[in-house]
């Protein structure tokens, strides 16, 4: 279960850092960085820089994503941003438009 | 919740998933859809309205309620997605260690475990727990304080401060409590009739 | 040692009260009220004054400020509108307030001595009391002033006995023309 969990109605204008699991289903604006997993939701809408330690995104994520782990762009996904991870996948039904670095 | 992909139908009488009978003999429906991340909603089963057309199945009296499928018959089937734990229903958690700076607004209710430093706006209940603090002013329907608050209180519901908690600012509540061991330094401006009796002679004045 | 004393629920008391011990109040009391112990405003009493206690609880309604050195608890059916001060400080649901509630000692300042030593409460003029309160604490000056402030009142206001009216003014029986007459002589 997830330490922190942002709500689909909920909305978030700042900056949010944690040391636990990040599962957001809102909205959020501003910057996000977690030492361990970020999972963006299906119906987020999400303007921010992400770093964690793996992030999956479902949502709409507009901004850089880095983790150390890997990065998942699920299916009705869609990514705006670079992407500097070890693994990356992109589902098919997924959308994303950036640069990617896996630090090879 | 469960899952079930979108096009099958529930049988209530054999309690199984049945692809629909194809209508005029046009190109069979796909059995299933291919089933989607775990991650997203996308699909919910009927769990609380019976299917919209008669089941072409006999003896639907035998079956007492029309309900959505039960989770061993969805796991039966070969795809099923895995059973995502949907938190419940729309509270968010701010965790033990999450600090944000910023707005935190919209519906629902929530618990904040971390810091918050910056004002918080929700339409539901909104709970600050031990070792929680927040630095900004607070609104919601109701409002439990057990960590620290420093900042106003727009309550439409009722304010509860908790033994141990710590408070300073404007509280404004349908009905504000204060359990002893609190530590507070606040105001409280809550609108009621304070009626004396009449003043008689030679009384004070106020 | 400490008696304990009750106005009942049809007594009206006009005048500030003060004393050893511990006081019950069903009626009406429109005066300060100063104990060295408890005072309980009981469900119908009501006091149109300031109350300075060991422990105060409130069920009744109260126009004024609440002092405790101890604590000041309200319960439900309470209705207070003044100031709440003391280190310990209940408000149960049900109870209304309007004003300012501080429990004594900053947030930040640990442990400390956040009660007034009971000692402090000893038989003397009571005016000297809420005063001695401050020098015990080791708190912060800015702590002090809230009981200099709430103790500033106190003395000021029973100097002043509600009954007592202006002296008729004196005045030389003068008839018409008397400075005309001095001027004379």
């Amino acid at each position: 279960m997830a330490g922190t969990v942002i709500g689909e109605g909920l909305s978030i204008e700042g900056d949010i850092t944690s040391d636990e699991e990040v599962v957001v289903q809102g909205n959020l604006r501003g910057k996000l960085t977690s030492s361990d997993a970020v999972s963006i939701g299906s119906n987020s809408v999400v303007q921010a820089d992400i770093a964690g330690q793996s992030v999956s995104i479902a949502g709409q994520v507009t901004g850089d994503i880095t983790a150390p782990e890997r990065v998942d762009i699920q299916a009705g996904g869609r990514l705006v941003g670079d992407v500097k991870a070890a693994r990356f996948t992109i589902a098919d039904g997924a959308s994303f438009k950036g640069a990617v670095d896996m630090e090879v | 919740m469960c899952w079930m992909p979108r096009k099958l139908e529930f049988c209530p009488a054999k309690a199984i998933l049945t692809p629909p009978a194809p209508p005029t003999g046009s190109s069979p429906v796909p059995l299933l859809n291919p089933v989607p991340a775990a991650h997203s909603p996308r699909f919910r089963c009927p769990e609380h309205s019976p299917p919209p057309t008669p089941h072409r199945c006999a003896d639907l009296s035998r079956v007492s309620s029309a309900k959505g499928p039960s989770p061993a018959a969805l796991e039966r089937l070969p795809s099923a997605p895995p059973r995502m734990p949907r938190p419940s229903s729309d509270v968010s958690v701010l965790g033990p260690s999450t600090r944000v700076t910023g707005r935190v607004s919209g519906d629902g209710a929530l618990r904040v475990e971390g810091n918050v430093r910056g004002d918080i706006q929700v339409s539901g209940d909104a709970e600050i727990a031990a070792g929680a603090s927040v630095e900004g002013n607070v609104s919601a329907a109701s409002l439990d304080i057990g960590g620290t608050l420093l900042g106003d209180v727009a309550s439409r519901g009722p304010v509860a401060i908790r033994s141990g908690a710590v408070v300073r600012g404007d509280l404004r509540g349908s009905e504000i409590s204060i359990e002893p061991g609190s530590r507070v330094s606040v105001r409280l401006a809550t609108e009621f009739e304070l009626d004396l009796g009449p003043v008689g002679p030679g009384a004070k004045r106020r | 040692m400490s008696q304990s004393s009750v106005i009942g629920a049809g007594t009206v008391v006009r005048g500030n009260l003060e004393g050893e011990g511990s006081l019950d109040i069903f009626g009406r009391v429109e005066g300060d009220v100063t104990m060295s112990g408890d005072v309980t405003v009981g469900d119908g009493g009501s006091v149109r004054g300031h109350i300075t206690a060991n422990k105060i609880s409130v069920q009744g309604a109260v126009q004024g400020d609440l002092h405790g050195s101890e604590a000041v608890l309200l319960e439900r059916g309470a209705k207070v509108v003044g100031d709440l001060n003391a280190p310990r400080i209940g408000i149960g649901s049900g109870a209304l307030v309007r004003g300012s509630v501080r429990t004594e000692g900053e947030p930040a300042v640990a442990g400390g001595a956040k009660r007034a030593p009971v000692a402090a409460l000893k038989p003397a003029v009571f005016a000297a009391k809420p005063v001695a309160k401050v020098e015990p604490k080791p708190a912060p000056m800015r702590e002090a002033e809230p009981i200099a402030v709430a103790a500033a009142p106190l003395p000021r206001l029973k100097e002043r006995e509600p009954e007592r009216r202006p002296p008729p003014p004196v005045l030389p029986s003068l008839g018409k023309g008397a400075k005309a007459k001095k001027k004379g002589r």
